[in-house]
């Protein structure tokens, strides 16, 4: 294909991806909004007077998690290590019937069965240690450099941290702590599972539950739709004020620590305990495990498997014409970003409302795997950005001057580069697509059965031998994905 | 007032490495250091910059003039310093990398301002003033990194390699600049290079590497 063939091709992608995000279930809302989608005042009443349940969640997970950072970060000179990084991240990646096992049995060892103190304790055990990496990289990013010249020329501590060290700490940690709280607040499984329902409940929880009640409810589904929208337009124009583009903060590697690496392999391995602990405990049995394979179990597997590899190829081929796309044409990089930014609640929202029931759900896993490639194209490009910056700008001229031409000479100059951002992506989207359940629970209106959620409808039935091989197999996976990307991390940006 | 930059007897590890030094340069004085790589130039400068702390198992003393430096932080040394990428400060603009020095010693805002446009006009950046550092290209870069080392007057001067980023046309014109400021100050200055033309242009005297000792 021809560069400027391609280059078409990227922006009628582009145009694709919004017409199937927005304009469709616009589109095909339209005829149905018989005023049941408006919000009334008394909605509004009811969303306004439990805002407040899902925003405290969200605050007291998010604060707690940041204490726990900032432990972590007084702890650096002792534990901080590459492989206690990457521990760090995995953890942010377990998929949620395994969180939700580990939490279950700690529930049940502190004689608390559901509620709040368990949602707010699985959350900071996925999100204080992603924090915690983020302040430990900030540390290792600060432009010594530059302090160092300051510091010659008169400044003192305090000018040294309200000058660079506070400016470099907002900088690069607020939008992860505005992620972390947006995520509490969209939480939907774990708050679904461990909450127990009412009154612990996230802003999805809330508007699932609205949908999932009917046409009467969708006033109020909308109405919860706007809040979840608003309190992340405010969380998201705060980082987007404070993280004006700053040059020169490259990450140093992390020192050599031996105690950091066992510490990395111990956090590896105790979600491995809790769950076996979790699963012998009780009426295990392992005469029961054997009806995975013959029943919903194997079918789930597939789905997921199935599921994990096409969001993995989908997203890779949609993210890499969407940068093409934006690097060809800049004003789309506005568009895009906005559209980005909705919460997937209201894209969740547009969808439930816009499908029918007899077309569109005939092929659940296709409709399910299509959405959900679609919603997390965003987070594919925000991962690929930072390699087509670190484009080798001076080996693509030298093959320009071979008489390559500008494609062939972006792929022949990039494909080291290339094939490593994929092969991470590819994990990541892989496991993204294979724990998936948010968009399976809530699009498929309980058509799809996935191995999460075949996992998740058997741990809320207490069924946990029955459930054992397929949190076997998610645990599996987690682990093959964390290798795959510890391998593949190596110089990545 | 005594200006001279003296260094006793100094012995200072770094992890198995050793540093050892012992010289002076007075006030007016131009010394340019030459050593082989990895012989501890920089880190000699960052010991006498205060960037390097001295520990237990360190011998020797640094003083300017009669006062002793080794226990005074280096934002309370006063000593103009280029390291050899500059230091700028790349996310702030021109003025504002010449503003800092002067802000952290409360020089009003009026004064602060005269200041700042008598540094760049004579460094040539009057045009330069509200673009950011880090668009400024390699002599620029060099001539801002200059004028904020010697905005708020400093009590000595510390260049570490900094024409090593220039091509030879601009290095020429560089050493031109550093020279016209340093005839104008009589401050002692130190010079860490690896170019004979520098040596030859730049300094009055030179301290040589021999025996694992910087003496001179």
């Amino acid at each position: 294909m021809s560069t400027r063939g391609l280059k078409i091709l990227s922006l009628l992608f582009f145009v694709l991806w919004i017409g199937i995000v927005f304009a469709f279930p616009i589109a095909k809302m339209a005829p149905v909004l018989d005023g049941s989608v408006a919000i009334t005042g008394s909605s509004l009443d009811e969303v306004f007077g439990r805002l407040r349940g899902p925003i405290e969640l969200a605050i007291l997970s998010t604060m707690v998690s940041i204490a726990i950072g900032l432990v972590f970060l007084g702890l650096f000179p002792k534990v901080a290590s590459a492989r206690l990084d990457h521990a760090f991240s995995s953890l942010f990646l377990l998929p949620t019937p395994l969180t939700i096992a580990i939490f279950l049995w700690v529930g049940r060892k502190l004689d608390i069965h559901f509620g709040f103190g368990l949602v707010v304790s699985a959350q900071v055990f996925l999100n204080a240690p992603y924090l915690a990496r983020e302040l430990w990289r900030t540390r290792l990013s600060l432009p010594v450099g530059e302090i160092e010249v300051a510091q010659t020329l008169g400044a003192g501590r305090v000018a040294v941290f309200r000058r660079f060290v506070g400016p470099h700490l907002i900088f690069r940690t607020l939008p992860v702590v505005v992620q972390v709280f947006l995520w509490c607040l969209g939480s939907f499984a774990l708050v679904l599972i461990l909450g127990g329902g009412p009154p612990v409940d996230s802003l999805q929880t809330e508007t699932y539950a609205a949908l999932k009640a009917g046409p009467d409810s969708w006033s109020l589904a909308f109405a919860w739709m706007f809040a979840e929208w608003g309190v992340a337009l405010i969380a998201i124009l705060l980082a987007l004020l404070t993280g004006s583009e700053r040059e020169g903060s490259m990450i140093r590697p992390y020192p050599k620590n031996r105690f950091g690496d066992w510490l990395a392999f111990v956090l590896f391995v105790v979600p491995l305990v809790l769950i076996g602990l979790d699963f012998f405990e009780g009426s295990f049995s392992f005469t029961e495990t054997a009806s995975f394979w013959s029943g919903q179990g194997i079918q789930s597997l597939v789905n997921s498997t199935l599921m994990g590899a096409a969001v993995a190829v989908l997203t890779l081929f949609g993210a890499s014409l969407i940068l093409l796309s934006i690097r060809t044409y800049p004003f789309i990089r506005f568009f895009f970003w906005v559209f980005a930014a909705v919460p997937m609640t209201a894209l969740y929202f547009l969808f439930w409302a816009a499908t029918d029931f007899e077309s569109e759900l005939a092929h659940p896993l296709l409709f399910v795997t299509l959405i959900s490639s679609t919603f997390l194209l965003p987070s594919a490009v925000r991962f690929l950005v930072p390699y087509s910056l670190r484009m080798n700008r001076s080996a693509y001229e030298t093959a320009l001057t071979f008489g390559a031409p500008p494609v062939r000479a972006f792929f022949s100059s990039e494909r080291r580069a290339l094939a490593r951002a994929a092969k991470l992506w590819c994990a990541l989207a892989f496991l993204a697509g294979f724990a998936e359940s948010q968009v399976s629970l809530f699009m498929s209106r309980s058509q799809l059965i996935t191995l999460p959620i075949y996992c998740l409808r058997l741990q809320s039935q207490y069924r946990f031998s029955e459930a054992a091989v397929g949190m076997v197999i998610l645990f599996i996976v987690w682990c093959a994905v964390n290798v795959a990307l510890r391998s593949s991390e190596e110089g990545s940006p | 007032m005594n200006h001279t930059l003296r260094i006793e007897g100094l012995r200072f590890w770094i992890d198995t490495f050793r540093l050892e030094a012992d010289f002076k340069v007075s006030a007016g004085e131009r010394v340019a250091i030459l050593a082989p790589s990895g012989s501890g130039k920089t880190t000699l400068l960052r010991f006498i910059l205060g960037l390097e702390q001295k520990k237990n198992q360190d011998e020797g003393e640094l003083y300017f003039g009669d006062q002793r430096l080794d226990s005074v932080p280096s934002w309370k040394r006063n000593l103009g310093y280029v390291p050899q990428d500059y230091g700028l400060f790349i996310n702030e603009t021109t003025a504002k990398n010449l503003e800092f020095p002067l802000e952290l010693r409360h020089v009003p805002s009026a004064a602060r301002q005269e200041k700042v446009k008598e540094a760049l006009t004579r460094v040539g950046l009057e045009n330069r003033a509200e673009l950011r550092a880090s668009l400024l290209s390699g002599g620029e870069k060099q001539r801002l990194a200059l004028a904020r080392a010697l905005i708020f007057e400093p009590a000595a001067l510390l260049l570490d390699e900094p024409f090593s980023a220039l091509d030879p046309e601009l290095r020429a014109e560089a050493r031109g600049w550093v020279l016209d400021f340093l005839k104008e100050r009589s401050i002692p200055c130190l010079l860490v290079t690896h170019d004979a033309a520098d040596v030859a242009a730049l300094s009055t005297r030179v301290i040589r590497y021999e025996n694992g000792m910087f003496k001179g």
